[in-house]
């Protein structure tokens, strides 16, 4: 149970970053 | 094309048959050959999960709308990996220690059998006529692009899947995915670099991406908050939310793919490989649209990329409108070549001003030939009678066949035919299951053989291999058919979810309760798509939010009477 919830830490953890790089690679070229 | 791409292309397609053929381990009994007696790893499992959405129309539609509408579409994905999450603290735990074979025997461990009947069937309709689909969209491209004949298109895309998933059940399918996926892959890497490397020698990547930028093909966030426009940020995190958990979590094609893995947490844990990875492989599929995209702004691109529909309009009566139509395109081609040129320069001279006027010229231009391009494909659809032409699915293969070394070009169309065949394995391994353990097993032969429901189980694979090739092959004459049964299945994605959040939420929840609720909130969809504008994305949202509340009403006057 420990690992799992490791485990969606990590999921949200690289999804909120995947989400700032795309806004970011927005922001940069616009 | 050249022999040697004929041999990579017999060669990958014969390779992967026999393969799958090998792994028939396990697949003597009907544990193994539904579940591989849940012993795949989490990773395999996982990639299987991703390999059966990719399907050849990711590689050629996707692509293609990269080229046109560039990033938009990632914004689908948002809520994805949060998906996987829900899912793997709800359903995935109730499937797997239920020892179910389909995520609709589950129903009936909590429901009643009419309530699991109903929705195997309408999975059995909706995913029967959306395998004929998966063949049938690339090999209606790939046949034109190519010159063969459509019904061996179609049947070598098909049939390669049909046999390894009889013979090897899910333990093929699977191994196969895995193998399918890297192929995939690698294809996509091989052409983002080859569009990269046809940027002349002084336009960098960066310059690239600011041209795609200026003409709006770099936009990944839309926070706009309109319902009918299913490309926004808030449609791609809370509608998309409910259509990935109903997909995921209740789509026998992807449910039997992590039942076959070896515990809970191992099941739980191919989802989230999903989480991990969804977005930056759809990020791979669209950026190679927009690279394309580039690459084409510098090396002049041919009005249509179809070239059996541009052969048909330069010899037929349309033709003077056509030669008229390619003059136009010529020049507006060179001015946004310019214009992209001159914006790489401003960026090189760090000049703002010269930089912001140069990516408004930039825009205008691109909009021209934009323009030009939407006209021929007009007079395609007029000189055709073809309402349904689009020019978008040409893109990628034309790419392909234009620009690519002799053996990559092989290897890229075994990628397309492979991705189609990977998904309608997946699609025939889980259509068969439905069928045999939700209806043969549960109304027809209840206590059978292990040996007679295996023999059963292959003969039904078979039967929807065949259907999905007929389908497949009589595509273009049933088109509007096809159209109505993906809007009709469209219509219980999210019901079916609801009967899901019922059947785990909601102790008190019945079994009428659910049935009704369902039946409620298919109606609710169509009455939502028929009369209002709502973007497909939000038809989930309503048809899960509308069983659950009738589900709930239903429940509680039934505990009452």
């Amino acid at each position: 149970m420990l690992l799992m919830r490791r485990s969606y830490t990590l999921v949200v953890v690289i999804w909120i970053a995947e989400l700032i790089g795309l806004y970011a690679l927005q922001q940069y070229f616009s | 094309m050249h022999p040697i791409d004929w041999a990579v292309l017999i060669g990958f397609v014969a390779w992967i048959v026999y393969d799958g053929l090998k792994r028939t381990r396990d697949s003597h009994e009907i544990e193994g050959y539904f579940l591989a007696k849940r012993s795949i790893p989490w990773w395999a499992a996982g990639i299987s999960v991703m390999a059966t959405q990719l399907s050849a129309i990711t590689m050629i539609g996707t692509t293609g709308q990269g080229y046109n509408d560039g990033l938009r579409f990632i914004q689908f994905y948002y809520a994805l990996p949060i998906a996987m999450i829900v899912l793997s603290m709800t359903l995935v735990p109730f499937f797997y220690n239920s020892r179910v074979y389909t995520a609709y025997e589950y129903l009936e461990h909590r429901f009643d059998a009419k309530t699991r009947s109903f929705t195997s069937l309408l999975f059995l309709i909706s995913r029967g006529m959306s395998c004929g689909a998966i063949v049938s969209a690339p090999a209606v491209v790939l046949s034109l692009v190519l010159g063969w004949n459509l019904t061996l298109t179609s049947l070598t895309i098909a049939m390669p899947a049909v046999v390894y998933t009889i013979f090897g059940g899910v333990q093929a399918v699977t191994w196969t995915d895995v193998k399918i996926m890297v192929i995939v892959v690698f294809g996509m890497l091989a052409l983002v670099a080859a569009a990269i490397l046809g940027f002349p020698a002084d336009v960098s990547v960066i310059d690239g991406l600011s041209i795609a930028s200026a003409t709006g093909r770099l936009q990944t966030f839309d926070f706009s908050f309109d319902l009918t426009n299913q490309y926004t940020f808030w449609s791609g995190t809370i509608a998309a939310l409910f259509l990935f958990c109903s997909y995921f979590g209740t789509d026998q094609s992807q449910v039997q793919r992590y039942l076959t893995a070896r515990s809970v947490d191992e099941a739980s844990h191919s989802l989230l490989v999903s989480a991990y990875w969804k977005i930056p492989l759809q990020l791979l599929v669209l950026v190679l649209g927009v690279l394309v995209f580039v690459f084409y702004v510098f090396n002049p691109p041919p009005l249509l990329f179809s070239p059996v529909h541009a052969e048909r309009l330069t010899s037929g009566s349309d033709a003077p409108a056509y030669a008229a139509l390619q003059a136009e395109f010529d020049a507006a081609f060179a001015a946004r070549r310019a214009a992209a040129t001159e914006l790489a320069g401003a960026r090189a001279a760090g000049d703002p001003g010269r930089r912001e006027s140069a990516a408004r010229a930039l825009q205008q231009r691109d909009d021209a030939v934009q323009s030009v391009r939407d006209r021929a494909a007009a007079l395609v659809r007029k000189s055709t009678n073809d309402n349904s032409f689009t020019d978008v699915n040409y893109i990628i293969p034309g790419f392909i066949l234009s620009e690519m070394p002799v053996g990559l070009i092989g290897l890229l169309i075994v990628a397309i035919i492979m991705a189609a065949t990977d998904s309608i394995a997946g699609e025939l391994n889980s259509l068969s299951t439905a069928t045999v353990m939700d209806f043969y097993r549960r109304h027809y032969r209840v206590a059978g053989t292990d040996a007679h429901y295996l023999a059963v189980s292959r003969l039904a694979t078979a039967f929807w291999g065949l259907f999905a090739c007929v389908i497949a092959v009589w595509a273009v004459e049933l088109g509007s058919l096809i159209e109505v049964v993906n809007r009709f299945g469209s219509f219980f994605y999210g019901s079916i979810l609801g009967v899901f959040i019922l059947a785990v939420g909601f102790p008190r929840a019945t079994g009428n309760g659910a049935f009704l609720g369902l039946v409620a909130g298919m109606g609710s969809v169509g009455l939502a798509a028929s009369f209002t504008d709502l973007a497909f994305l939000w038809h989930n949202v309503v048809g899960a939010v509308a069983v659950v509340v009738v589900g709930l009403i239903v429940s509680e006057v039934e505990r009452r009477t």
